[in-house]
């Protein structure tokens, strides 16, 4: 199972409750209000458990964690080790 | 000098009086010292109010400051043993809070319940030793319920704290921080209250067009 999926499956299962139809690869989950504050914090959670990658406070933007597709863009950013996106540029 | 217990009159009085008699009077006379120590050692501007079972400890240089119009709902208990509080002006605490010395609060801050404000470390030193933190809450800054708040934090003015956290760094101006540790989530949470904002904008257009 590619990223897309594992993310995909945690937000369907947790945020939409198994009814995942009409979540496509960009919708916005802040803009359609699926994720709230708490439930970014339960995606950072899942997404450090899982991966291991460490996600630090500047890391916690929309361009980051918006939509399926950008989490996963981030994900594999992490997981080679190049430097990504943060506020500070 | 002679111990007074060993006097015939108190033997009398203690012999007469009933056991209850005695329980009962002397939860009335900590009562009693309880609420001298309330007027006495806390410093509060016009129309403070204090909830029901305000608990107040202290230990002798250290007070409380409350400005004006602050309203502390019940159950609240603040413990001066290590420091000060000074508390502005129009401020909520909600039921069951928690607030250690030394912290220093400004005006119209709101807290829910259960918050703990915490300002000393656990005297894990030798009291000499410590060095001592000072918490500090700007203005017009809302803590949510269940949030603690840990010692020797600044949080800046307009700050949202969302509940259940744990704050254990500093937090800048009007950020939105949330969960434990708390982690800065403005940046996340703003891009969801412009578009509700934006929803609002669009809704009240298409009623004024219907209206219309």
């Amino acid at each position: 199972m590619n990223h897309i999926d594992t993310v995909r499956h945690f937000v369907v299962e947790n945020f939409l409750f198994g009814d995942g139809e009409s979540l496509k690869e960009d919708t916005s989950f802040l803009e359609t209000g699926i994720i709230d504050s708490t439930g970014i914090l339960e995606l950072v959670m899942f997404l450090e458990e899982s991966y291991g990658v460490k996600i630090e406070d500047d890391e916690l933007i929309p361009e980051n964690l918006d939509n399926i597709r950008n989490i996963t863009q981030f994900l594999e950013r992490k997981l080679n080790g190049s430097p990504s996106l943060s506020k500070l540029g | 000098m002679e111990n007074i217990k060993n006097t015939s009159l108190f033997k009398a009085i203690e012999s007469i009086t009933p056991s209850f008699v005695k329980a009962i009077s002397k939860k009335v006379f900590w009562k009693i010292v309880r609420y001298y120590h309330r007027c006495r050692y806390i410093k509060k501007g016009r129309f403070v109010e204090f909830g029901y079972r305000f608990r107040f400890d202290r230990k002798h240089p250290y007070r409380a400051y409350i400005g004006e119009r602050t309203i502390i709902e019940d159950f609240n208990v603040w413990n001066t043993q290590s420091g000060n509080i000074v508390v502005g002006e129009r401020c909520w605490f909600g039921l069951n809070n928690i607030v250690m010395g030394p912290v220093e609060i400004g005006n119209k801050v709101s807290t829910g319940q259960y918050v703990m404000i915490l300002g000393p470390r656990h005297p894990v030193f030798a009291p000499d030793q410590i060095k001592r933190h000072k918490t500090t809450i700007g203005n017009n800054v809302w803590i949510s319920s269940g949030s603690i708040i840990l010692f020797g934090v600044t949080i800046g003015d307009n700050a949202i704290i969302s509940a259940g956290s744990v704050v254990t760094k500093d937090i800048p101006e009007g950020s939105f921080v949330g969960g434990n540790p708390a982690r800065n989530l403005s940046a996340l949470v703003n891009k969801t209250w412009k578009q509700a904002d934006q929803n609002i904008i669009e809704q009240a257009k298409i009623l004024e067009d219907m209206s219309l």
